[in-house]
């Protein structure tokens, strides 16, 4: 188990989201991977949301059909490097909370996108990158910065932004 | 329809017969049953009078009068006569009865309402006929009463039996007529349409299904052909036009000999081009008359791919098509779905060949990728768009985007496309901005991997 590293991943639950993704299993070509896709989300401070809403049913909210293809194809595609692949949700911004999550769940590594900006689509989605930075230092998990590149072109079908993330090349004339 | 009109007359005739006839012998049992039960109680009664005539027993009155009741204009009547049958002495007696008489056993008749029963004795060496008639009550009120129900009766269910028959066969034919309206509307210049299939399960849900599929599959043949025709009277004019301007230009004065090579040459160039297309478009044309699922065999989907661009690069040697195949699984068996590879190339290869078509560059972006349960091809292009309000019209054949006029074309490529991808219970989607691009999305489910290793095992 040693070698397996759970990688959280921040996300906004866009297909867009998932090049962060892509670009971290393209800079770490040997390591297997259990990734938690992990977004920051309010959950509110109703009593009935904390008791009668669960997890599941806040990502099966936020989760949307082309997000979950994305995943299935990430996943096909580095089938032996990825043990596992599933969605989390951050529900506080408190440094405590954090800290307490990464140990208590393990995490290694983290990943930390640079050029990419949360376009979250629910109100309660949150961008959690400045406040992973500040707290991971302290408890453990490694920092990896991935810098994304600047988005060819804004995407007309959804599915757009993990295809065609490099320059042209593969083509046989 | 007359046939089944045929069935349905002769349904509601046995149905009826069936009735009249239960009533009639409903009737005919129960006139049987009084007629009996009452000559039953006529003889009783004659056999009473007879005791009280001939043996005195009069005491006997008494007992019948308390036990028996007398009947409806119940009367009793002796007759006494010779050995040759004439009357010598007769008290209550109607002689027009005699001969209806047995003189020498008992008899039962009826005339009229009256009913008669009498019996002949030996007293004294005289003969006498002892008898006694009544009207039955029973026979001239009750079976009335019974034979005017039955009468009413055996109307109303006919009416109802022909009720219900001719509401049955409406609820029968009724959705089959539709169906057949809806088959009729549909020619060869509409087969796009489809027919309605109802929340109905039944076999009426089932043959619309059917019907729909077989329309899908005709459609695609007839596309088929179109698109092949299209392709050819665009596709193969350019050489041919390129051979004849060659030719004429090297006739139309003396030329050297290398002059003349070198035109031969071109026009060998040429020639060798135009069958190149030629080859190209007969292989998208195969594609077999005996589409149906079951020549649906296990391909994958990335060979087809390729082999759909080779064939838009050998049909437009201007078009450039760039793959990214980054997204490639692991696993090949994920890129396997069971379909037939003439068709599925022929759908991609118009896709991709309107990409190149309609894009300043020409070029044409594919990408392919695969979920857990099937494949997703992209096909993209920079080029001039759909208009937003057009994007609903799209799959409609012969329909093409208002920004088109300077593009040939005629209007089948997608509709075919969409119609093969249908075959193989995928989805084609098309998202575009106008001035921008385009962006096709065709997702095919795979073949259960399970289902294959049996498919391998068998």
């Amino acid at each position: 188990m040693a070698n397996i590293a759970r990688v959280l991943v921040p996300t906004d639950f866009s297909v867009d989201s998932l090049r962060i993704v892509l670009d971290y299993m393209e800079t770490t070509p040997d390591q297997k991977v259990e990734l938690v896709l992990a977004c920051g989300y309010d959950i509110g401070d109703s009593i009935t949301s904390l008791l009668g809403i669960t997890k599941e049913d806040h990502l099966m909210k936020l989760e949307n059909e082309d997000f979950i293809k994305g995943c299935e194809m990430i996943k096909s595609r580095f089938k032996s490097r990825i043990t596992e692949m599933y969605s989390d949700l951050l529900i506080s911004r408190n440094g405590r909370y954090l800290r307490n999550y990464f140990k208590g769940s393990r995490v290694t590594h983290i990943v930390v996108p640079e050029g990419y900006t949360f376009a979250p689509k629910d109100r309660g989605v949150f961008d959690i990158t400045e406040i992973l930075k500040k707290n991971a230092a302290d408890v453990g998990p490694i920092i990896i910065p991935v810098v994304l590149r600047e988005q060819i072109s804004e995407g007309i079908d959804s599915m757009d932004s993990i295809f065609f993330r490099k320059e042209w090349g593969v083509s046989y004339e | 329809m007359r046939n089944y009109n045929k069935i349905l007359y002769g349904l509601i005739a046995i149905l009826v017969i069936y009735t009249v006839s239960f009533v009639v012998f409903i009737f005919y049992s129960i006139t049987n049953f009084a007629f009996t039960d009452f000559y039953k109680r006529l003889e009783l009664r004659r056999n009473l009078a007879a005791e009280r005539i001939f043996n005195g027993k009069s005491s006997g009155i008494q007992w019948s009068l308390t036990y028996v009741e007398e009947l409806d204009k119940q009367k009793e009547f002796i007759v006494e006569f010779d050995k040759d049958n004439r009357i010598v002495h007769s008290s209550g007696f109607d002689k027009d009865l005699w001969g209806r008489i047995d003189k020498h056993a008992t008899s039962n008749f009826k005339i009229g309402n009256t009913f008669y029963a009498t019996k002949y004795y030996l007293q004294k060496d005289k003969h006498f006929i002892l008898g006694v008639s009544a009207e039955n009550y029973f026979y001239t009120h009750h079976l009335n009463y019974l034979r005017n129900l039955l009468i009413i009766a055996v109307l109303l269910g006919v009416l109802f039996v022909i009720v219900i028959s001719l509401f049955v066969k409406r609820s029968f034919i009724k959705p089959i007529s539709e169906l057949i309206g809806e088959v009729e509307k549909i020619g060869s210049e509409n087969l796009y349409l489809r027919l309605t299939v109802g929340s109905e399960k039944g076999v009426l849900g089932k043959l619309a299904d059917t019907f729909n599929k077989m329309l899908t599959r005709i459609e695609t043949s007839f596309e088929t052909q179109k698109n092949f025709v299209s392709n050819a009277s665009h596709e193969l004019n350019t050489p041919l036009t390129s051979i004849i301007g060659i030719a004429d230009l090297a006739l139309s004065k003396e030329r050297s000999v290398d002059e003349y090579k070198h035109s031969i040459q071109k026009i060998a160039d040429a020639a060798e081009n135009l069958e190149k297309k030629t080859s190209a478009l007969l292989l998208l044309a195969r594609t077999g008359f005996e589409n149906n699922n079951q020549t649906f065999k296990p391909v994958r989907i990335d060979q087809i791919v390729m082999d759909a661009e080779m064939t838009v690069k050998a049909i437009n040697e201007h078009f450039r098509i760039k793959t990214d195949f980054s997204m490639l699984p692991d696993d090949s068996m994920k890129l396997k779905v069971n379909g037939s590879a003439p068709l599925l190339q022929l759908a991609i290869s118009n896709i991709v060949s309107n990409a190149c078509k309609y894009s300043a560059n020409n070029t044409a972006y594919v990408a392919l990728g695969a979920f857990d349960n099937g494949v997703l091809i992209l096909i993209k292009d920079e080029g001039i768009g759909i208009p937003e309000e057009e994007l609903t019209y799209i799959y409609d054949p012969y329909f093409r985007a208002s920004n088109t006029t300077n593009f040939s074309g005629y209007g089948i490529g997608l509709p075919l496309a969409r119609n093969i991808i249908k075959m193989h219970n995928g989805q084609l989607s098309v998202s575009s901005s106008l001035g921008k691009g385009t962006t096709v999305r065709i997702e095919i489910p795979t073949i259960d991997p399970r289902l294959l290793r049996n498919m391998r095992l068998a």
